[in-house]
C-alpha cells in the first residue's frame, strides 16, 4: 500500500501519519512494558523488526523473558502466536505440518494438510540452534517467502507473520550454528541483557506474589499492517543513505571504507540485504521519533543490530575473542556522514 | 523565501569554509618564499650575491602563494556535505540536508512526505547556527609561516658579521709527537758522533756544510721538534744535497784504474818497474815518490844515456796512454766533422737537392757531431780532463826532458851547466807529475772517504728505524719466539723464555757437544771465546781447539757474547770483515769439496711432497707467510751477532724462496708453510 494511497484513503497528512503512527506504537510500548520490565532496547528492537516486516533473533540466556515477551506482544496486537522448542529430534514437518489420510463421510480416503506451528502471526522459534540444518531451513521459505510449500503445494501464510527465533549463547554444544543464508533472513539480531538489580526486583515481586498483569489488545491486526505500510513512506535524503551504504562497505575487509580492525578480523561483511535492514529499521526509528525523513542517527542506532549478524569473523577474530559490536561501533564512529 | 534561507544558510557555511582554505592555501604558499627570501637575504647581507637579484632570485616563488590562492578557490565544495556538517553542528538530525535535498527536486514532482520533510526543518532554520559548523580556524601549517617571518626578521634585524678588528684566535702550536725517546737520541747522537769522525778527516766546504746540517737537525731532534719521520725526511735530504755528485768519486777512481792500465807500460823497464807496481796497487803516494826519485837520479846523473833514451820512450808511451781516451774522442770528432762536410759538399753538388734519406742522414750526423763536441768540452772542463792533461803534459814533458838530457849529454858532455839545467828540468817534470798523482791520490780518497760516510749514514738510518721497531711489543714477541723456534724449543704460553746466555748442555746432531759457556765480555778471556767464534766449517767439537780454527774464521773480533755451540753455529764474535767483504780463508789452504749426501732412513721427496699435500692447503697465501718470516729473520740476523758468511746463506736462502710473478702472490706453493 503506497503513501499516496493510505494518505488519501484516510485523508491524513504526512504530519498526522506521522503523529497517529507514534502514539500507536507508544501506546503499545507502553502496554507491554505492563509485562516486561526493563529490556527497552529489546522491546523497541522486537517492535521495530514488526514493523518493518522482518525477523529477530534474540540471543540470550534462559529466563529472561523471551517468551513472555512474544507472548504479550501477539496479545497486545491481537496477533496468533505459537511457539516451538528446537530438539535435535525436530523434523521439518513438526514445523510446517504433514498430510494425514482422513477418511470422509463417504468413507473415502484422503490427504488433508494438518498445519504445522509455522501458520501463526508470531512464531517463537524457541533455542532454533538446537535443531538440525534440515529443519532449520524448513524456516527459510517460510521467513523469506512468507508460505510454506508441503509436496507439490504452497500454502500462503497468514499476515503480518514474523518469526521470533532464540539461541542459548552458553551451551554450545550438541548445536547447529545458523548457515549464513538463515542468519540474513533476520533483521535483527538483538542481545538480550541480563536485567539490572531494580528490574529483577520487580520481576521477583511480580512473579513471586500472584501478580497478573491485564494486558489489553491497543491496536488490531489491520493496524499493524496500516503502520508498516507507512514507514515505507518516510523519505531518506541521498547524503545519508550514502552514509548507510558507507557503513555496510565498511563491514568488508576487502573494501576501501574497511577500519583496519575489520581488514584483520572479518572474513565476510554484511550483503545488500543489510543495508536494506538498516533504511527500513531506520525509517521505522524516525516514524517514532515523529520525523518524515531518516537521520544519521537513526543509521548508527540500527547499524549494530542489523550487521552484526551478517558480519562474519575470521579465525583470528574468533581467537582474538574480537566482537562484532565493537567493530560496528567504530564503523559508526569512524565513517563520514554525508 | 524560506527555500531561500536554506540556501542562504548552507552558502554561507560554504563562504566561510571557502575562506578557511584561502587561508590556509596562502599560509602552505607563503612559507616557500619567505624561506627563500631569508635566504637570499642573508646571501645579500654576507656579500656573497648582489641585492639586484631580488627580481630574479626571489620573484618566481610567488607562484607558491597563488598557487595556494588558485587551489583554495577552484577545490569543490559538497553543499550536501556542508549542509550535513550545518545538522550535526545544531543537531538537527539531518533536517537541513533533507530538505536541501528535496528543494532540488522541481515542487512538482515532490512526494507528499518530501514536502512534509521541507516543512519540518523550516521551524529549525530561525536557530541555527553556521559558525560551529564552518568554523575559522588557525590553518595547520601558521606556526611554520610565523617561523618563516620571525626568521626573514631575524636576517632582516640582523647585522653582518664585521670582519674588521675581528682576528679568530691564533691557532696553538702543532703538536709533535715525540717519536723518539732519549734511547733514540742517544743512538742518534751516537751514531752522528761516529759518522763525523770520519767526516772531519776530510776538511772540504761541502764536508763542513753537511755536519753543520746534520749538528742542526740533531739540535731540533733534542729540542723535540721533529719526530722520527720528519728526521730521518731531512737526513735523506741532506744527503741528496750532499752526495748528488756522487759520480765524482767514480770519475776519480776512473783515473786511477786509467794510470793503472797506462802504467803497464812502464812495467818492463826496471827503472820504471816499481813506478808501474805502485801504479797497478793504486798506490798514488808511492808512485809520487818513485817519479821523484827518477827526477832526482836524472839530476844527480845516475842514470846511463840508454837508460835515458829508454826512459824518455816509457814516458812517451805512458803519456800517449793517458791521453788515449782525450784522442780518441777527438779522432771521432774529426772524422765526424769530416764526414759532415763531405755530406754537405756532396749536396751543393747536387744542387741542393735532398732527398728525404739525404735530410735524415744530415740530421743524425748533426746531432752525433753536437754530442761530440759536447762530451770533448765536458772532458776538457772536468776535473778527469784537466788531470789527465796536465798528467800527461807532465810525463810528455819529462819524456822531451830525458831526451834533451840525452843529447846534451853527447853533443855537449862539457856543457855541464846546459845538461844540470836539463836534468832539472826533468826532475821538476817529474815532481810536477808526481804532484798531480798525489791530487788523483787525494781526490779518489775523498770519494771513497764519501762513500764510507754515505754508507755509514746510510746505517745510523737503518739502525734508528730498526730501533723504532724494536720497540714494537708485537715484533719482541715475534722474534723471541722464532729464536726459540730456532733453537729446537716450544715457547711456552705467554712470555717466551730461555736466554741467549743460558749456557745449557744440549746433545745436537752430529754427536756430544760441550756448550762452552761465555759470558760475553766478562768472561771473554775463556779459550775459545777470547776472539770471538766464526762459523766452523768443519763442525768440530766443543773443545778449546776449535778456538784455533774459529781463529781461521773471517770473524776476528772481539770475545763473544752468546752460547757457542761449537761446530754448529756461528760464534758469538764481532769481525770487522764488511758483509760481502772477502775473507783471507783463500790464503789459508783451504779446498772446497763437494760432498755427496747419503740415503738416509727419512722420506723422500716425494713422501714428504704427498705428506704435505694430505695436510691440506695452508690458509695464509705464499707471499704473506714469507715475508713475515723474512722479516723476523732479518730482524733476528740484524740482533743477533751472527757471522758476515753465514748472513749470506740465509739471505740467499731467502732470496731462492721468495714469491716470483703476481700470480704467486695468493698461492700456497711452493713451501706453502712458508720457509
Amino acid at each position: 500500500m503506497s503513501e499516496a494511497s493510505a494518505a488519501g484513503r484516510k485523508g491524513l497528512s504526512p504530519e498526522e501519519i506521522v503523529q497517529r503512527f507514534r502514539a500507536d506504537v507508544a501506546k503499545v510500548r507502553a502496554e507491554i512494558g505492563k509485562m516486561i520490565v526493563g529490556q527497552e532496547e529489546i522491546v523497541l528492537g522486537t517492535l521495530t523488526c514488526i514493523l518493518a516486516n522482518g525477523n529477530v533473533l534474540l540471543e540470550g540466556v534462559p529466563g529472561l523473558g523471551k517468551t513472555m515477551l512474544v507472548r504479550t506482544i501477539s496479545q497486545v496486537m491481537d496477533l496468533d502466536f505459537s511457539r516451538i522448542q528446537f530438539t535435535p529430534d525436530l523434523q521439518p514437518s513438526d514445523i510446517v505440518g504433514t498430510r494425514v489420510a482422513v477418511e470422509d463421510e463417504a468413507g473415502r480416503l484422503r490427504f488433508d494438510f494438518n498445519k504445522g506451528p509455522v501458520f501463526a502471526n508470531i512464531l517463537l522459534a524457541d533455542e532454533i540452534n538446537r535443531a538440525t540444518p534440515k529443519t532449520q531451513s524448513a524456516l527459510l521459505e517460510a521467513m523469506a517467502e512468507k508460505s510454506v510449500t508441503v509436496g507439490d503445494k504452497t500454502y500462503k501464510l497468514d499476515e503480518p507473520f514474523f518469526v521470533m527465533a532464540t539461541q542459548n549463547p552458553l551451551e554450545q554444544e550438541g548445536t547447529y550454528p545458523l548457515p549464513e543464508a538463515q542468519l540474513d533472513r533476520f533483521l535483527y539480531k538483538l542481545i538480550v541483557p541480563f536485567p539490572t538489580l531494580d528490574e529483577l526486583e520487580v520481576i521477583m515481586n511480580r512473579t513471586t506474589r500472584g501478580f497478573k498483569a491485564d494486558v489489553q489488545k491497543v491496536i488490531a491486526r489491520d493496524r499493524l499492517l496500516e503502520m508498516r505500510d507507512e514507514v515505507l513512506n518516510v523519505e531518506i535524503a541521498a547524503p545519508v543513505q550514502r552514509y548507510a551504504l558507507k557503513i555496510l562497505r565498511a563491514t568488508h575487509p576487502d573494501m576501501e571504507e574497511a577500519t583496519p580492525a575489520v581488514k584483520r578480523f572479518v572474513r565476510n561483511g554484511g550483503s545488500p540485504r543489510g543495508a536494506q535492514t538498516i533504511l527500513l529499521t531506520a525509517k521505522v526509528m524516525a516514524m517514532m521519533d515523529g520525523r518524515h525523513h531518516v537521520a544519521p542517527e537513526d543509521i548508527a542506532t540500527t547499524a549494530v543490530p542489523s550487521l552484526r549478524h551478517r558480519m562474519i569473523l575470521n579465525f583470528e577474530g574468533e581467537a582474538e575473542g574480537v566482537k562484532a559490536d565493537d567493530l560496528l561501533a567504530e564503523i559508526v564512529k569512524k565513517t563520514p556522514k554525508g | 523565501m524560506d527555500e531561500r534561507r536554506v540556501r542562504q544558510l548552507v552558502g554561507g557555511a560554504r563562504l566561510r569554509i571557502r575562506g578557511q582554505r584561502v587561508l590556509e592555501g596562502l599560509t602552505v604558499g607563503l612559507i616557500p618564499p619567505l624561506m627563500v627570501g631569508a635566504g637570499w637575504l642573508v646571501l645579500v647581507k654576507t656579500g656573497w650575491i648582489a641585492s639586484s637579484t631580488l627580481g630574479a632570485g626571489v620573484g618566481w616563488t610567488l607562484v607558491f602563494p597563488l598557487a595556494g590562492l588558485a587551489w583554495a578557490f577552484s577545490s569543490k565544495i559538497d553543499l550536501h556535505a556542508v549542509a550535513m556538517r550545518i545538522d550535526e553542528a545544531n543537531q538537527l538530525k539531518a533536517r537541513l540536508t533533507t530538505a536541501l535535498c528535496f528543494l532540488e527536486i522541481p515542487a512538482g514532482e515532490r512526494t507528499a512526505f518530501q514536502q512534509a520533510a521541507i516543512r519540518e526543518a523550516l521551524p529549525h532554520l530561525g536557530s541555527v547556527r553556521v559558525a560551529p559548523a564552518a568554523p575559522f580556524a588557525l590553518p595547520a601549517s601558521a606556526w611554520s609561516l610565523v617561523l618563516a617571518v620571525a626568521g626573514v626578521a631575524a636576517v632582516i634585524v640582523a647585522r653582518p658579521p664585521q670582519v674588521e678588528g675581528y682576528l679568530p684566535p691564533p691557532e696553538p702550536p702543532p703538536v709533535v709527537e715525540a717519536v723518539f725517546d732519549d734511547d733514540d737520541l742517544k743512538l742518534a747522537r751516537e751514531e752522528w758522533d761516529a759518522v763525523k769522525a770520519e767526516l772531519q778527516k776530510s776538511d772540504t766546504p761541502e764536508v763542513e756544510q753537511l755536519v753543520g746540517e746534520m749538528d742542526d737537525l740533531l739540535a731540533k731532534l733534542d729540542a723535540r721538534e721533529l719526530d722520527k719521520g720528519e728526521f730521518l725526511e731531512a737526513v735523506d735530504k741532506i744527503e741528496d744535497t750532499f752526495f748528488k755528485e756522487g759520480d765524482e768519486g767514480e770519475e776519480w777512481k776512473q783515473i786511477l784504474d786509467e794510470m793503472k792500465e797506462a802504467g803497464e807500460v812502464l812495467k818492463d823497464d826496471p827503472l820504471t818497474k816499481e813506478l808501474a807496481s805502485a801504479l797497478k796497487e793504486g798506490d798514488m803516494q808511492k808512485a809520487a815518490a818513485e817519479l821523484e826519485k827518477l827526477g832526482e837520479a836524472l839530476a844527480a846523473g845516475k842514470i846511463s844515456d840508454k837508460d835515458l833514451d829508454r826512459l824518455s820512450k816509457r814516458l812517451e808511451d805512458f803519456s800517449k796512454q793517458l791521453e788515449k781516451n782525450a784522442a780518441a774522442l777527438e779522432e771521432a770528432l774529426k772524422e765526424k766533422e769530416a764526414e759532415l762536410s763531405r755530406l754537405q759538399k756532396q749536396l751543393e753538388e747536387k744542387a741542393k737537392e735532398m732527398t728525404p734519406e739525404e735530410k735524415q742522414r744530415l740530421s743524425r750526423l748533426e746531432r752525433q757531431l753536437k754530442e761530440l763536441r759536447r762530451k770533448k768540452v765536458a772532458f776538457d772542463e772536468s776535473g778527469k780532463g784537466k788531470t789527465m792533461k796536465k798528467l800527461s803534459q807532465a810525463s810528455k814533458q819529462g819524456s822531451e826532458m830525458a831526451s834533451q838530457a840525452k843529447k846534451k849529454g853527447k853533443g855537449a858532455a862539457k856543457d855541464k851547466a846546459g845538461q844540470a839545467q836539463a836534468q832539472k828540468e826533468f826532475s821538476n817534470a817529474m815532481k810536477a807529475a808526481a804532484e798531480e798523482s798525489r791530487a788523483v791520490d787525494k781526490k779518489a780518497g775523498e770519494g771513497k772517504s764519501k762513500e764510507q760516510v754515505a754508507e755509514n749514514l746510510e746505517k745510523m738510518k737503518e739502525r734508528l728505524r730498526r730501533q723504532a721497531s724494536q720497540k714494537d711489543a708485537q715484533a719482541q714477541a715475534q722474534k723471541k719466539a722464532f729464536a726459540q723456534k730456532a733453537e729446537g724449543k716450544e715457547p711456552p704460553e705467554g712470555e717466551p723464555k730461555g736466554s741467549r746466555d743460558s749456557g745449557e748442555k744440549v746433545g745436537g746432531e752430529p754427536g756430544e757437544q760441550e756448550v762452552a759457556k761465555r759470558d760475553g765480555g766478562e768472561k771473554g778471556g775463556e779459550k775459545g771465546g777470547e776472539q770471538g767464534e766464526g762459523p766452523k766449517s768443519q763442525g768440530g767439537k766443543g773443545d778449546p781447539e776449535d778456538a784455533k780454527n774459529a781463529k781461521l774464521s773471517d770473524a776476528d773480533g772481539e770475545a763473544g757474547s752468546q752460547v757457542a755451540r761449537d761446530g754448529e753455529r756461528a760464534g758469538g764474535g764481532v769481525g770487522d770483515k764488511k758483509l760481502g767483504e772477502e775473507t783471507g780463508l783463500k790464503d789459508k789452504g783451504f779446498v772446497d769439496t763437494k760432498v755427496e749426501g747419503q740415503a738416509g732412513a727419512g722420506p723422500t721427496r716425494s713422501e714428504v711432497v704427498s705428506a704435505a699435500a694430505s695436510g691440506g692447503f695452508a690458509s695464509t697465501p705464499y707471499r704473506e707467510a714469507y715475508e713475515y718470516e723474512r722479516r723476523v729473520a732479518e730482524e733476528v740476523l740484524d740482533q743477533e751477532q751472527v757471522p758476515p758468511g753465514y748472513r749470506f746463506y740465509v739471505q740467499r736462502y731467502f732470496e731462492m724462496i721468495r714469491p716470483r710473478g703476481e700470480g704467486e702472490g695468493g698461492g700456497a706453493a711452493p713451501g706453502a708453510e712458508g720457509p
